[in-house]
């Protein structure tokens, strides 16, 4: 038997499974109860792509008896069961390994890591402490109060905590007995002291000499005892630390903080009433800007800390009007850095709005004037466009005129600046580009005035140019992203998010910026790829991320474990991740909507599940959203920002909490068109379905109506609710014929892919119909004719549409989008121009297309 | 302005304006949370005052007897944060840790033989070419040599970690 297990194993080594599993059904012959062949076997025919037929092989062997205790047969086994996501079958088949050879330490790891993966806790804790025991190893004494800490973490709010307390016996037992001998496993213990508020134990804890012994990196150390000196109240002792430190780094933003949060608590220790107290005088401001000054005094070149610390003080201590001249020598020194302005951003705000032009005025003052070597004319322009910046803050003091002139030094420096770069690398930013960003940034705010949509495009065009010149700056890229959905356009979209190289967990994180609605302003094939990409990081956090939990134990990270379930829960409840879902469903659903797709249709909607589609209200709120907002660009004080001026009032990212029912449901409905209501175990009842899609359906609109009144029609059989659908979409395309006679921004096509939606449902419904034999009601036959009408009325109206857009030719279509009183700005060449129109004229024209 | 602190899983979720640009990889959770729970202290985020991720620098000890050593795996500072000292305190952060609490000889990393600017900085520095390695980089689009750097630390007394080797490498003759 031996040769033939080489053989197959050789086999499946080289990737030829299907020789694989001949071999080994020939030596399965031979060796009926050989599990190590049945367990080969299994796994090459997951490999072969049968995971259901592996599965069931896996699950024979899971309860065969005697247990399997073979490595190979074991590793296996479990390969094919963590591939397919089964991880509960892999904590029973080591289990039972375990339980049938209790010495073996390899059997007893990898039960309990079979139990980290399924975040089984309480037998964490159970099986380590018994290991323990067994082995008398400390380690396994961590794995177990690490698996309480963690129960501790996860215990509903409320109710008693008994496992902290228990976690904290078993560490100061383990310490006295001086069994705790990584810092990891101290700072474990300083987690369990945290969790309590025992904010003095932990400062205690870690100011022990233990800790300097464990913590190799002081400043490390000092951080966390700080932090845990100020959570204690120990405003005294954080005021003297964070000033020792501050002495040897006087660059790090944290000390600063401590520093004045401290001595601002100390005011409010001292004073109840700050209102009556002045302030400047007490002597803890006193000594601290005195502090401040005289870091100044020693401070090196590039060092900013003690600057913006006392802006800092001055901005804790609400002394506002001191804040100014401060600002202006802060601009002085540090002006010609790149982080200037966000340094300051926070501070403008303060800045009383009859001083603002005086600021403004006084900053230009302190500029660069003449300089010759290159490396002095960058600095220059750098503290020119952090100039600019803070004008742009305050720019909603300027006037029109004072805009447009605004506008046109922003565009000439930005031409000068060109010169200074050109020999920078294709990775790198130009010089001016923040210079192009605030003149579109100064179009949209009359946008936000007007909204005519040649201001959009004037943005665009201007983002463009810069663009190519800075081929990798991705802050243009997401503005003109948002740009062109506002305008409904779609393959610039597809072309500038591609081109940002979206992968991994940024998918978490930014797909919201180009995905969201995107299937309503884009060709149902292109939507459908773009929002499927997203799924794949849930995927890989459903398979890597336990692992990595596993990885933390193996290495006793303690502090990275509850730090990875955080991790993992934030992507496997991520609003995101709903949205995602629904939207690859939403477009699904839709591009299988004509009878010829039907049977595809109807085996996606039976395939889909019911837990994921259907969240409770409960569940939705406990969401987390991961979605990336500082993408967005808030430069003005008080203003809209970029998101929110191309939102026109609406937030954006959305909460999308309406939307997450609407699109959970919709699909769970349709089904029941087709398959009746499930028999399923845990299937949702049609009737919860329909409760919650009326209770949103103010906000669903025409498509909401349209599913409710078919879904009822199929449940309820009220054959009159075919007459209202009808009469609702019929009333919605009267009212788009009437108000989209021309597309020109994304609320047209929206209006558009509504009536497209909902007459896509009902044919859905008509299909349904017309195979069902016994409905040929009179009231059915009417549905189809009258639906047949609609359609042939969508179809019309979209083919005018297109049509008009057709005859157009880009020169065309350039002067009805383009030409006002308004010139494109000079820097834009008529290429540019003329791609940017072209591309507009072509994602419509293929938009239009596609609904037939 | 900034401080530095450990990274954390959460950064992940915060560092797009990083990782944004070309010249910073994203890589898969394993990649990060593998880092993390093996060497946590040398995974540094250097975070700005008003809470954006500014940078960071990941590495690794690795190698066995006067080869052990600390590894740059990735050094980046996003672009409106470069050129105010970032990397040198990261790389500052490296070092020390790779002195005082894994006591290796010296610490080393690969860059790019076309990233003149990463290439300048590090000789700045202090770190000296000690080989090339043929076709590091390369991929479908990508065929690129790259300098493996270091700089000694005082546990190589001699500092003979950083005598260059005389011929450049292939990347199968590399010891990790
Ligand atoms: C390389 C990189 C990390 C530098 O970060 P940084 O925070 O700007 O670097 P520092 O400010 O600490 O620079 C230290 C010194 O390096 C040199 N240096 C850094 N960037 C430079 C540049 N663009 N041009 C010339 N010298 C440069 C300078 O001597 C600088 O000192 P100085 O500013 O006092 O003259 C950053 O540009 C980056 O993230 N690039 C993309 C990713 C990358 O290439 N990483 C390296 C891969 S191994």
């Amino acid at each position: 038997m031996q040769a033939e297990v080489y053989q197959i194993l050789d086999a499946i080594e080289a990737g030829k499974y299907k020789s694989a599993l001949s071999q080994a059904a020939k030596a399965l012959k031979k060796n009926k109860d050989s599990v190590l062949i049945k367990s080969m076997m299994a796994y090459a025919t997951d490999r072969t792509g049968s995971p259901a037929v592996a599965l069931q092989m896996c699950a024979e062997l899971i309860a065969a008896k005697p247990a399997v205790v073979d490595d190979l047969a074991l590793q296996l086994i479990s390969s094919v069961l963590r591939y397919n996501k089964k991880y509960n079958d892999i904590a029973t088949l080591y289990s039972n390994a375990s339980q049938a050879m209790p010495l073996n330490l390899e059997y007893s790891t990898q039960y309990f890591m079979s139990l980290v993966r399924v975040n089984n806790l309480k037998l964490q804790q159970l099986h380590a402490l018994k290991m323990q025991k067994q082995w008398k190893e400390y380690k396994y004494f961590f794995w177990a109060v690490s698996a309480i800490y963690l129960q501790g973490v996860e215990a509903p709010e409320g109710s008693p905590n008994i496992f902290f307390p228990l976690a904290e016996k078993m560490l100061e037992k383990a310490k006295d007995e001086n069994q705790i001998s990584t810092f990891e496993e101290l700072y474990l213990y300083v987690l369990v002291l945290e969790a309590q508020k025992k904010y003095l134990g932990c400062v205690k804890l870690l100011s022990s000499e233990l800790a300097s012994r464990l913590c190799k990196v002081e400043a490390e150390l000092q951080y966390l005892v700080l932090k845990y000196m100020h959570l204690a109240g120990q405003t005294d002792s954080v005021v003297d630390l964070s000033r020792d430190a501050l002495r040897s780094a006087p660059d790090d933003w944290r000390m600063h903080l401590s520093l004045v949060e401290s001595l601002h608590a100390l005011l409010l220790e001292e004073h109840e009433d700050l209102s009556n107290v002045n302030v400047e005088e007490s002597s803890d401001f006193i000594r601290a800007l005195d502090f401040f000054l005289e870091l100044q005094q020693e401070a090196k070149d590039k060092v900013k800390g003690p600057f913006l610390g006392q802006i800092e003080l001055l901005f804790k201590f609400g002394l506002y009007e001191r804040i100014q001249p401060c600002l202006v020598s802060y601009f002085n020194r540090f002006g010609t850095t790149i982080s200037f302005f966000e340094d300051v951003r926070r501070y403008l705000d303060t800045v009383p709005v009859d001083s603002r032009l005086s600021l403004v005025s006084a900053l230009n003052d302190h500029q660069i004037e003449f300089t010759n070597s290159s490396k002095d004319l960058i600095a220059a322009c750098r503290k020119r466009i952090n100039f600019y910046k803070v004008k742009f803050c305050f720019s909603e003091l300027l006037t029109d005129g004072e805009k447009e002139e605004f506008t046109r030094v922003l565009i000439k420096e930005y031409e000068t600046s060109l010169e200074m770069g050109k020999d920078l690398k294709a990775t790198e930013r130009q010089y001016g580009d923040d210079c192009l960003v605030i003149a579109s940034l100064l179009i949209l705010d009359r946008f936000d005035v007007s909204r005519e949509t040649t201001l959009l495009y004037h943005a665009i065009l201007l983002l463009e140019t810069g663009l190519q010149k800075s081929t990798s700056n991705f802050q243009m890229k997401i503005m003109l992203v948002r740009l062109y959905t506002a305008l409904g356009v779609s393959q610039p979209v597809v072309t500038h998010s591609l081109s940002l190289d979206v992968k991994q967990v940024l998918l978490d994180t930014l797909t919201y910026i180009y995905a969201d609605d995107f299937e309503r302003i884009a060709p149902l094939d292109v939507s459908s790829t773009l929002v499927k990409k997203a799924l794949a990081i849930y995927n890989s956090n459903d398979k890597e991320t336990p692992e990595m939990l596993i990885q933390a134990h193996k290495f006793g990270t303690y502090s990275k474990i509850p730090e990875f379930r955080k991790f993992q829960l934030r992507l496997s409840n991520s609003i995101q991740q709903a949205i995602s879902i629904r939207q690859v469903a939403l477009t699904t659903v839709l591009s299988l909507s004509v009878p010829n797709k039907f049977e595809e249709l109807s085996t996606f909607l039976k395939g889909l599940d019911d837990q994921k589609f259907f969240l409770s209200d409960a569940q939705i709120s406990a969401l987390h959203d991961n979605r990336d907002r500082t993408m967005d660009i808030k430069w003005k004080a008080g203003g809209k920002s970029f998101f929110g001026i191309l939102a026109a009032g609406e937030e954006f990212p959305a909460p999308r909490t309406d939307w997450i029912k609407i699109y959970g449901c919709v699909p769970l409905a349709v089904r029941t068109w087709i398959h009746g209501k499930s028999k399923a175990a845990d299937a949702v009842d049609v009737d919860k379905v329909l409760q919650v899609l009326e209770s949103v359906s103010d906000e669903g609109g025409l498509a909401v109506t349209t599913v409710v009144g078919l879904t009822k029609y199929f449940n309820k059989n009220d054959s009159s609710l075919l007459k209202k659908v009808v009469s609702s979409i019929e009333a919605h395309q009267a009212n788009v014929k009437t108000s989209v006679s021309k597309v020109a921004c994304n609320a047209d096509l929206k209006r558009i892919h509504e009536l497209f939606e909902a007459i896509s449902y009902a044919r859905i419904a008509g299909t349904v119909l017309a195979q069902d034999s016994t409905k040929n009601q009179p009231e059915v036959t009417e549905f189809i004719k009258q639906l047949g009408d609609i359609d042939g009325k969508f179809k019309q109206h979209i083919s005018k549409l297109h049509g008009a857009l057709n005859a157009q030719s880009v020169e065309d279509f350039q002067r009805d989008r383009l030409d006002s009183a308004e010139s494109v700005p000079e820097l834009v060449n008529s290429q540019t121009t003329r791609n940017v129109l072209s591309a507009a004229l072509e994602s419509y024209k293929a938009y239009l297309q596609s609904l037939f | 302005m900034s401080f530095l602190r450990r990274f954390t899983a959460d950064d992940l979720f915060k560092f797009n304006n990083i990782n944004l640009d070309p010249l910073t990889e994203t890589y898969n959770i394993s990649f990060y949370l593998g880092y993390l729970a093996q060497w946590p202290d040398y995974f540094v985020m250097a975070e700005s005052c008003s809470g954006a991720s500014m940078g960071y620098i990941m590495g690794k000890a690795e190698g066995d007897g006067e080869l052990w050593h600390g590894h740059v795996t990735a050094l980046t500072v996003a672009p409106e944060y470069r050129r105010m000292n970032l990397a040198k305190r990261l790389m500052d952060v490296l070092e020390n840790v790779s002195e005082k609490v894994y006591n290796t000889y010296f610490v080393d990393l690969f860059v790019r033989a076309s990233n003149s600017v990463a290439i300048g900085m590090y000789k700045g520095f202090g770190y000296t070419i000690y080989r090339t390695v043929l076709g590091y980089y390369s991929g479908p689009s990508d065929n690129e040599n790259a300098y493996d750097m270091r700089k000694a630390l005082p546990r190589d007394v001699k500092k003979k970690s950083i005598i260059p080797m005389k011929r450049p490498i292939k990347p199968e003759e590399l010891e990790w």
